[in-house]
């Protein structure tokens, strides 16, 4: 839970006190038909996209999700096709926060897992891609 | 020209009188032209030099401040005022010259901001004096300062042409521009054009206090993306006519011509001082469908439910439009029809006018030739409606399915703040079992489907059944209660329910999924059913023989095949001992039980023995009886089976 204020850090340790460990058993790794279906669609999609992230057209969402912050950068005819491939990988991306939350039983942890999968890809996000940074600001990597 | 006259006189006199003449001009007001506090110096040598600075300079809207005008070398031939080598500087230099008359008061001024560029204004005439502008390779960039700020800004392109306005009593302007290459931009890049090359006309004449503007637009080629649409190619046109005065600016006649896709009618009127459209209508007539989705709607719909479609047909459009919305929306369907290009429905031979208006209720009639959905085709019906804003309602229609119908009763929608809702009822008239499953390309069944659709309402993404769906198929009853559905259009639908079998017939069932066969009827129930994208992974299932008189009979590749689903099994037993000489065997009763969770499903009998559980208990003679004994199993190892199963079998009749 890198991603955390120390506040909100403080009110999961007095949960953790007291309902033992709770968010730290959450598997982010789990997987199920539905997890694997869109983690394909993802994979399959990222193809397409990867050029758009190097060359800045797209970026990280400190949301967890994607972004065109710059569609200048991606050629006209080309650019109601990224918008929609940015569309449905969000739909995607917002699916599987749900579907993980909810294989791990707790439909509710739904925004933590989304902010931490943020955190991930932005870790994950090769040099020179953008993420935005926790003020919202653009950053390249 | 008030000004020039005035400054003339300031020149001419000042000259007369000293070598060295300041100049000294509190504001000059011309028609397009502003200039205030004006101060210089004309210096006579062997070289006669101007200098002036004005404090603010305002050209059509535009104003500069701290103008400074230079002239080197200002030469007089007679009458005329000759600057050859000028600068203008606000603050960035641009060479200039002029050559100005003070005798007829013509006036030529030359501006070349760069190399190969030029824009050439001249003023002649006395009685009706004519101004001309003449520009020669135009950085369509220097306008940037007129466009309108909620305009994408241009970012390329020249401009060659010219323009000339007449001042007479009722003045006039003509003119004839090309550009070339012209780009812009919005700040977010979802409206932009790029390499657009096109001529535009334009002639207007002043009546009174109106104007009457006509102008013709030849799109040569280029790009345009205005979010989400893409135009691309050559030959398109707009003609326009219409007048606009302080108040109002008016399209009375307008004609896009979109080669090859459509001829757009468009009228409207502009409340300059509100800012706003008023009133506007467009309509177009016999629009090619094939053409309109694939150049227009296509590109606009990648990614969508209809990115790939064949279309067909052709269709009137109407739409009128009061105080910046849409009022009013006609359309006529001529002999349409659409395919989904990866088979998931289609429809042909749509008719009919549909009208629509943002208040009045309208009512309307389309005629549907026939089509499909998810191979399952479907006959001619007729579909009427009414609709109120963004309420529909459809009465009652029954569409013909195979050799049933499915009847929909009171079909009512809304497009409410968080989204789209809507609600019926319904039924499902008796359908071939046999039927429906050729279509579906699934196994042989026999038997009908009917149903009585309780209210089926959808908001917030969740199709929610209420009461219960009842289905009649396999000679029995199928109900399913506490249906919903949540997110039906994305990647992962989620399917929830309670699903009640009572009396099936075993007999169709075994023989349509070559499982081996089984004579006897069976109840089941799954509770608490949950399928992700059409897959199960909860449910509590328990299947067991219906309770009354009936024939019981097992054939042995049934046995052979409930014992295979188990891992281990009787199949060896049978070979070895006399029972392999029967083909089938008499059972008392049957049933299994499964409960599945996070991938395992946890299985169980009829009864438990120490070695496990019974699956089919014996009866009969010869009786045989079948033993489970192992209690979980991974759900896809157990789906793995189950198809090694009805995949590798002959059925044994």
């Amino acid at each position: 839970m890198r991603n955390l204020n120390p506040i909100r850090l403080g009110w999961l340790a007095l949960l953790m006190l007291f309902a033992g460990n709770l968010w730290a058993q959450a598997n982010l790794e789990i997987n199920t038909p539905a997890i694997a279906a869109l983690q394909a669609s993802m994979q399959k999609r990222h193809t397409e996209l990867a050029p758009f992230y190097a060359n800045g057209a797209i970026g990280l969402t400190r949301e967890g999700f994607i972004a065109l912050r710059e569609a200048n950068a991606v050629a006209l005819p080309q650019r109601q096709q990224v918008n929609g491939l940015v569309a449905a990988d969000n739909a995607d991306r917002a699916a599987m926060y749900r579907e993980i939350a909810r294989a791990n039983g707790k439909p509710e942890w739904e925004n933590d897992i989304r902010t931490t999968f943020a955190q991930r890809w932005i870790d994950k996000a090769a040099g020179g891609w953008y993420f935005q940074n926790n003020a919202g600001a653009w950053t390249r990597k | 020209m008030r000004f020039i006259v005035f400054v003339s006189g300031m020149l001419m006199t000042a000259c007369a009188l000293a070598q060295q003449i300041g100049i000294s001009i509190e504001r000059i007001d011309g028609p397009v032209l502003i200039a205030s506090r004006i101060s210089g110096v004309l210096r006579i040598a062997a070289k006669t030099t101007l200098e002036l600075n004005a404090a603010e300079i305002s050209l059509a809207g535009r104003t500069w401040r701290n103008v400074r005008i230079s002239c080197p070398d200002l030469k007089q031939e007679r009458d005329v005022l000759i600057c050859a080598q000028g600068a203008i500087e606000s603050p960035d230099k641009v060479p200039l010259s002029f050559r100005y008359s003070t005798l007829t008061k013509n006036i030529e001024l030359v501006l070349r901001p760069a190399a190969n560029e030029e824009w050439r204004v001249s003023m002649t005439g006395t009685t009706a004096r004519v101004i001309t502008v003449d520009i020669h390779n135009g950085a369509l960039a220097h306008l940037k300062s007129w466009w309108p700020a909620e305009w994408p800004g241009p970012n390329a392109g020249a401009l060659s042409g010219k323009v000339t306005f007449i001042e007479e009593r009722e003045a006039r302007v003509h003119g004839e521009l090309t550009i070339s290459n012209f780009g812009f931009a919005n700040a977010s890049g979802l409206h932009a054009g790029e390499k657009i090359n096109a001529v535009i006309a334009l002639q207007a004449q002043q009546q009174g206090e109106q104007w009457r503007w006509e102008s013709r637009l030849d799109w040569k080629s280029g790009d345009v993306f205005w979010q989400p649409l893409f135009i691309s190619g050559s030959a398109h046109s707009l003609n326009m006519a219409g007048t606009f005065d302080a108040k109002r600016f008016a399209i009375e006649q307008g004609r896009l011509m979109l080669a090859g896709i459509a001829d757009i009618d468009v009228t409207a009127a502009y409340d300059r001082i509100a800012s706003k459209l008023t009133v506007a209508s467009v309509k177009s007539n016999n629009v090619d469908m094939a053409a309109l989705y694939t150049k227009l709607i296509k590109p606009a719909a990648q990614g969508t439910v209809l990115g790939d479609l064949r279309c067909d047909g052709h269709a009137d459009f109407s739409l009128t439009f009061k105080d910046g919305e849409i009022v009013t929306v006609d359309t006529v369907f001529k002999r349409i029809s659409v395919e989904d290009n990866s088979g998931r429905f289609a429809f042909f031979g749509l008719d009919g006018v549909l009208p629509w208006h943002r208040e009045d209720l309208k009512t309307a009639k389309l005629h549907i030739a026939g089509g499909e959905v998810l191979r399952v085709p479907f006959g001619t019906f007729e579909l009427p409606f009414e609709t109120r804003g963004l309420r529909l309602r459809i009465r009652d229609v029954e569409i013909p399915v195979l050799d049933g119908k499915i009847s929909i009763a009171d079909f009512a929608s809304s497009g409410e703040r968080e989204g789209w809702r809507w609600r019926f009822t319904g039924a499902i008239k008796p359908i071939s079992v046999e039927l429906l499953a050729t279509a579906l390309g699934l196994p042989a069944m026999r038997g009908t489907l009917s149903a009585t659709i309780p209210t089926v309402s959808y908001a917030q993404s969740t199709l929610n059944v209420d009461g219960a769906l009842l289905f009649k198929v396999f000679d029995g009853t199928i109900t399913m209660q506490n249906l919903a559905l949540e997110n039906p259009l994305s990647k992962v639908p989620r399917l929830t329910g309670d699903i009640d079998m009572r009396n099936l017939d075993l007999d169709l069932l075994t023989g349509a999924f070559s499982f081996g066969k089984i004579t006897g009827r069976i109840d089941a129930e799954m509770k608490s059913l949950e399928l992700v994208n059409w897959e199960p992974v909860r449910f509590d299932a328990r299947l067991r023989s219906s309770a009354g008189e009936y024939p019981k009979r097992i054939s042995q590749a049934a046995v052979q095949n409930i014992s295979a689903l188990g891992g281990a099994g009787a199949a060896a037993a049978i070979q070895r001992s006399f029972l392999r000489f029967f083909e089938t065997f008499g059972y008392s009763a049957l049933g299994w039980s499964c409960r599945l969770e996070f991938d395992v499903c946890e299985m169980g009998g009829i009864a438990n023995v120490p070695q496990g559980y019974v699956i089919v208990k014996g009866g009969g003679i010869p009786a045989i009886s079948v033993l489970g004994y192992n209690r979980k199993v991974s759900w896809r190892e157990l789906l793995a089976r189950l198809k090694r199963v009805t995949e590798g079998n002959v059925i044994v009749k």
